[in-house]
């Protein structure tokens, strides 16, 4: 197994089922030419030309129009919208397109889409490049919304999501193109719909997706420290919502965390929560936490914006204030 | 009105003692003046008044002990307040308000919520809001505190209650009844602690929560129902004794006098036969050669200040810190069928005196150095001795230290000090024979014994660790250091 970083995982994902299929192919702004405003596209149009890799220009409803086009006739297109925040001109294409067009022809029809943004904030990028939207696709019913947190997953649940007949968000984050870890070769694909254990605890229970799933395994591991060993799930599948393997977590632990890089309200945790007091509520041994951005526009401002985002801290905060031990 | 409950004052304290009331009843106390001293099992300790008024009524007398959460006494406001168990029954269509009504309605808020002052505020729950609802009924439909003619019904005076009053008040009283426990104050308990004592018949209203806010928690009502299957050591008596009964048993029957004990006295019964009881016991045995060790400290002592003399006890907090900073296995507790192994060193100091045994503990004994190991043992053992140790003295032990030398003790065994899994029982030390290099020559040898809870750790390791404190001590320039 190699050790990629996250953007070279997804670029090994786009080579190989490019290679595979010929009806994969890249739209975007800035992904041939330059590669990628965060390289995932590196080497693409060089190796599968300037049919298979368009340049397009700066018009999102455009893209994904094409796009939804491009899928309705027989063909697989990626496209990548270069934040998650600049899909609000195409939203009208997101959702009442793509999402719904196979359910209004009866299955006449289907969208074979990926659509694949970058969120997350921590580079002072002001508010209009910053945010986490998760929740707004993952609340349209005909889109399937996935935010892989580890590069294997990445690589895995982007081949997965090119090869599924369904429009797919495919929802990465800024902070963790650079993160690293093994990814098996070749073959590896990983379900869009099933989420995963990904730290086996016992006190308490904590979801997190994409890179909040990296900031809550580093508090797991300074949480085992003073004695309270936390569970973690991984909430890469968030639309269909797969909560079998945080259910049974809390039916462990009785408490929750859930951590999200978005703002709270009507968000990821507020969902996740709520599932669990309707399925689990017998089990809980405290209020379900839920940790998320600061409700405000993300700052400019270096410092601010490190206090806006959520942190380690937090996460080890909030745990041991639902154990009572602060 | 306030109602003053009977404080936590320690994690084992399940009843305090009333020892003096420093209020009469009558008088005004202000909030944060010192109000009532009590004893806890641990030490003697005054508490402030959380609120202001008058002391207008003491329920718990001096001398008398009640449980945790129990009215103790009542502050109240400008008027008169009636308790809950003397409140007259109310005539036909008359609703007494609630003491809890009054207090959230008459002017600056008071908290009636027990002394335990970390309780964060509960939550709002479906419960609470119907109560809120039918408070607002309350208030809506009752006369105001002008119309009634006094501030001591703001939901309206007793002659003045309509009776559309009376049924919103009667409704609030359903709602409140389940969530509440007799004392008044509400109960907190989670979701799932709710299930566990249902499936294993445990009664809520015994459990001490120890969540936030004190919640009863999971690992509660799993306590109290192990509690449940386990008879008790010493159960602690739910009802104080009245004076008159507990004068009656002080008093000499034939041949037999009766000893009433102190509730630190009583705590430490209790803990020992649990502790004999319950953890397994074995003893590892050893004899350490103490020449260098005596010689040692015959240097040190030299070399400092009278007031900065150590002990040979102090040699042997310190090799038994450094010991357990190389043997972290030892250095735990029995959880609940895991080991709890502890990042601190606190080494328990066994005082004895001749009404009380009491071990003050050490903090971070590893990380300080002789002088302060010395300088500060003292200090707690004096505070111990002159009874002005705080609880907070008495708490955090992780491993404990026993010593009977001075007594001229050869060896002896101690019972393991809980949470602790070791006790090292220490006895004097004696000029021998022995030995050396096939000569027969004079040394110090000084008998250790280990007492381990099986449980925890297993003999080698207990050997090992014994063998590491030997070493230690027989080569001391490493405590030194």
């Amino acid at each position: 197994m190699a050790v990629l970083a996250m953007r070279d995982a997804l670029n090994q994902a786009l080579r190989e089922e490019m290679k595979r299929d010929a009806s994969v192919f890249l739209l975007g702004e800035d992904i041939g030419l330059y590669d990628g405003s965060f390289k995932v596209t590196r080497g693409l149009m060089k190796e599968f030309g300037e049919k298979r890799v368009l340049d397009t220009p700066i018009a999102e409803e455009i893209i994904i129009g094409t796009a939804i086009g491009a899928a309705m006739s027989g063909l697989r297109p990626v496209a990548e919208m270069m934040t998650v925040n600049f899909i609000m001109v195409a939203m009208d294409q997101v959702v009442n397109a793509a999402a719904h067009i196979r359910y209004m022809f009866g299955g006449g029809t289907k969208v074979p889409l990926v659509i694949r943004t970058p969120g997350g904030g921590g580079h002072q990028l002001g508010a209009q490049h910053s945010h986490s939207h998760e929740n707004w696709f993952a609340h349209v019913p005909g889109l399937k919304v996935v935010a892989p947190g580890t590069p294997a997953d990445a690589k895995g649940m982007l081949k997965s999501a090119i090869r599924d007949d369904n429009p797919v968000m495919f929802i990465e984050n800024e902070g963790t193109y650079a993160v690293k870890g093994e990814v098996p070769d070749g073959e590896h694909l990983v379900p869009l719909d099933k989420n995963e254990v990904k730290r086996p605890g016992e006190h308490i229970t904590i979801c997190a997706h994409s890179r909040m799933l990296i900031v809550a395994m580093d508090a797991a591991a300074e949480l085992e420290k003073e004695g309270i060993s936390a569970e973690i799930v991984d909430m890469r599948a968030l639309r269909p919502l797969d909560m079998a393997p945080v259910i049974e977590s809390v039916k462990k632990t009785s408490r929750l965390i859930t951590v999200e890089e978005g703002w709270r309200s009507y968000g990821v945790g507020a969902e996740i929560a709520s599932r669990v007091y309707e399925e689990a509520f017998d089990y809980l041994d405290a209020p379900v936490a839920r940790i998320g951005a600061a409700e405000v526009p993300a700052p400019y401002n270096k410092k601010l914006e490190k206090i806006v985002f959520p942190g380690k801290a937090d996460v080890i905060v909030t745990a041991k204030a639902l154990l009572g031990k602060n | 009105m306030a109602n003053v409950q009977m404080p936590r004052l320690s994690d084992s304290m399940e009843t305090g003692k009333i020892l003096h009331w420093l209020k009469k009843e009558g008088e005004e106390v202000k909030k944060g003046e010192p109000l009532v001293e009590i004893e806890s099992d641990k030490a003697n300790i005054e508490v402030e008044a959380y609120a202001s008024g008058k002391l207008s009524k003491i329920v718990v007398q001096e001398g008398e002990s009640a449980p945790i959460g129990a009215v103790i006494a009542e502050i109240g406001g400008a008027a008169e307040p009636v308790s809950k168990a003397e409140q007259p029954a109310a005539p036909k269509g008359e609703t007494p308000a609630t003491p809890e009504g009054q207090a959230e309605a008459a002017g600056p808020k008071q908290d009636a919520r027990p002394v335990s002052a970390d309780a964060p505020k509960p939550q709002a729950t479906k419960a609470e809001a119907h109560v809120a609802q039918a408070e607002k009924a309350v208030a809506a439909t009752a006369p105001t505190a002008a119309d009634a003619g006094g501030e001591q019904y703001p939901h309206g005076g007793p002659d003045d209650r309509t009776e559309v009053g009376a049924a919103a008040q009667a409704a609030l009283d359903v709602i409140r009844r389940p969530a509440e426990q007799e004392n008044g104050e509400r109960q907190r308990v989670s979701p799932v602690a709710r299930r566990l004592a249902e499936e294993l018949g445990v009664d809520l209203r015994r459990v001490q929560g120890s969540g936030p806010g004190g919640r009863i928690q999971k690992e509660d009502v799993e306590a109290a129902a192990q509690q449940k299957t386990q008879p008790r050591a010493a159960a602690p008596a739910a009802v104080a004794p009245s004076r008159e009964a507990r004068q009656a048993t002080a008093r000499p029957t034939g041949e037999v006098e009766i000893v009433e004990l102190s509730k630190l006295q009583t705590t430490v019964a209790t803990r020992l036969a649990q502790s004999a009881l319950s953890a397994p016991h074995f003893y590892v045995t050893s004899e350490i050669a103490m020449d260098d060790a005596v010689r040692l400290r015959q240097m040190f002592n030299e070399a400092v200040d009278k007031s900065e003399a150590i002990s040979l006890n102090d040699l042997v907090v310190k090799a038994v810190a450094l010991a357990l900073t190389k043997f972290p296995e030892v250095n735990a507790s029995w959880a609940e069928g895991r080991i709890e192994r502890k990042r601190d060193i606190n080494i328990g100091i066994a005082v004895g005196l001749p009404d009380r045994l009491i071990v003050p503990v050490l903090r971070n004994a590893d990380q300080k150095s002789l002088k302060d190991i010395a300088s500060e043992s003292k200090q707690l053992i004096e505070r111990a001795r002159s009874n002005k140790a705080s609880a907070q003295d008495y708490i955090g032990n992780t491993f404990s230290i026993s010593n009977l030398g001075m007594y001229d003790v050869d060896q002896f065994t101690a019972i393991i000090n809980p949470p602790d899994s070791g006790i090292l029982a220490i006895g004097a030390i004696e000029d021998k024979a022995v030995v050396k290099d096939g000569q027969v020559v004079a040394g110090k040898r000084m008998r250790v014994t280990l007492s381990v809870d099986h449980r925890v750790f297993y003999g080698v390791t207990a050997a090992q660790f014994l063998q590491e404190v030997k070493r230690l001590l027989q080569s001391p320039m490493a405590l030194v250091l």
